[in-house]
This record gives structure tokens, sequence and C-alpha cells, in this order.
């Protein structure tokens, strides 16, 4: 089922344009899931990178606003969209020339893949 | 200054200890609250009055609690960083447990055909794509509007009554 998953994501991956890596994580940033292209930034990979994601959708969350389901950055050379699926996380990372909207679009297609890991992580 | 939306007076009566409606509930300064209330407070009470000042004290310490979680105060903000092997335990245990999840069908993905107007990724790929041959493009038209044909002659030749009665003396 594993191999089954990280095809649906590699497919998801390939199937956008410019999209380098996508990770299912933990909140403090520990891979779940994981598939990337080679020319991945290694930064964005990290757990204190992504974990930093969990921090500030919690305190995004406070401003009364609702809570807080994605967050979007754009760098000068990439660009990062988080997802909020806490206990997980899912972090796209895509060139600076990517589609925003089409990376925002890929919720309903992690929300899928995300709802049958939900019990691989401890709540 | 005299401005009607100036802290100063504000200020100052913070600085009095003066309690008002602006005073805040939770000391921003020192933000440790007191949660546990001496025993001997309670002492010389009753039980069902001590169990009632407990009670009360409980809820206090939730609405503290409450209000403190809903404040953003970045500085307090833990930054947890997992230590190198915690870390790769937990990759370990993922990993063992995305092996055992039971196989079910991952729902297709929405697959933009289906829409009548979607973003579509790369256009330039499908629109650089080597068209259809003219024949059989020709092909399709002509069996099309052949199908069509016959479907204005489908006619229906009834030799016996439409309505028939059944049970009817």
């Amino acid at each position: 089922m594993a191999e089954e998953m990280k095809k649906y994501l590699l497919d998801l991956m390939n199937s956008t344009e410019d999209v380098l890596g996508i990770v299912v994580t933990d909140r403090d940033g520990v891979p779940i899931l994981k598939v990337a292209a080679d020319e991945v930034p290694e930064l964005a990979m990290r757990p204190n990178f992504i974990s930093t994601f969990s921090m500030a959708t919690d305190q995004a969350g406070k401003l009364g606003m609702g809570k807080n389901h994605k967050m979007v950055c754009i760098y000068g050379n990439y660009q990062v969209v988080h997802f909020n699926k806490l206990p997980m996380v899912v972090t796209v990372i895509a060139t600076n020339t990517a589609n925003t909207g089409l990376l925002m679009d890929m919720d309903k297609d992690i929300s899928a893949l995300v709802s049958q890991l939900m019990h691989v992580v401890d709540i | 200054m005299g401005c009607c939306c100036s802290t100063e007076q504000e200020s100052l009566s913070q600085q009095d200890g003066e309690v008002n409606e602006r005073t805040r509930l939770i000391d921003p300064v020192s933000n440790v609250y007191q949660t546990n209330a001496s025993s001997s407070e309670y002492g010389n009470h009753y039980s069902s009055s001590a169990t009632k000042k407990s009670d009360e004290q409980t809820a206090l310490n939730r609405i503290l609690q409450q209000t403190a979680s809903n404040i953003i105060d970045v500085g307090a903000l833990e930054c947890h960083t997992l230590e190198q092997h915690e870390y790769i335990e937990r990759v370990r245990t993922y990993n063992q447990r995305l092996n055992m999840v039971p196989p079910q069908k991952i729902p297709n993905r929405v697959h933009p055909e289906a829409q009548l107007l979607c973003d579509v990724p790369a256009v330039e790929r499908i629109l650089s794509a080597q068209p259809i041959l003219l024949a059989d493009f020709n092909l399709m038209i002509s069996s099309t509007q052949k199908v069509v044909a016959a479907l204005s002659h489908i006619k229906v030749d009834h030799k016996e009554d439409l309505v028939v009665p059944f049970g009817i003396p």
C-alpha cells in the first residue's frame, strides 16, 4: 500500500508543471511519505523548515479569522505551499514560475491520500 | 496628549494598580498563573464548601489556560528540535505503520476533462501534439452522420394494441 501511495503522490507531482517535490510529514517535520525530483532544494525538505509551519499555522488560527488551512511562501527561486492537515502537514515545493493556483488546487487530491494516513501518526 | 485614542491615562491608571475594565486579566510580564490555592485557605471550611471552591478554582484555571492558549506570544514559543535518534525512530515507526495500512482504493483524482472550463497545465504540450489524420477525421464525421441519420429514422411499428388491460373483467 505504501508503494501505491507513493505512486499516487508521484503522479500528482508529475501532472502539475514545475512541481519539484511533495512531502507528507508529521507536525515536527518527520517525513511519512516523500516524493521529489532531483532539482528539489534540500533545505525545503528539512524537518526544522517544515516544523515552523506547524507553529505558524497554530498562531495564525488565533487571529480571529478561523482556522488557517494553507500558507503560500514565494521565494526568489522557489515557492512552497503548506497544507494544514494536522496532525499531518503536506508541503509542496515548486519553482518560482509554477502556477500557484494549480499548486493550491492540489488540496483535494492530497486530502484523499491524507485521510488514509491518519492512523499512521500518533494523535 | 489630548487625543481621544491616547493611552496615556490608561498607562497611568495601570501604574497606580487601579483595576478597571481595561486592566488585563493576565499579567503579560510575569505570565505565571497561580494555579494551586494554598490548602490552609480551605482548612476551616466544610468539605462541601471546599469541593465547591475547588470546582470554582478548576473552572477558573480552565478559563485562564484557555485564555493563555488564545494569546499569540511568539517569543514564548518553544522551538522543539528533534534529537537525531528520535527522528530516526519515528521515521522507522511511520514506515512500519505505512506498510500495515490496509489496502484501500485511493479515490481517483478529479479529471479535468470532466470540466468544461479548467486550468490546463503544460498547455503548449497539448497544442503542439500531432493532429489526427484527415482520413480518420473524415471517417469520424461520416460515421457520426450515419448514426444521426439512423437514429432519426427509428420508428415504432406497432402491430398490437398499445394499451393492454390486465385482469379487468
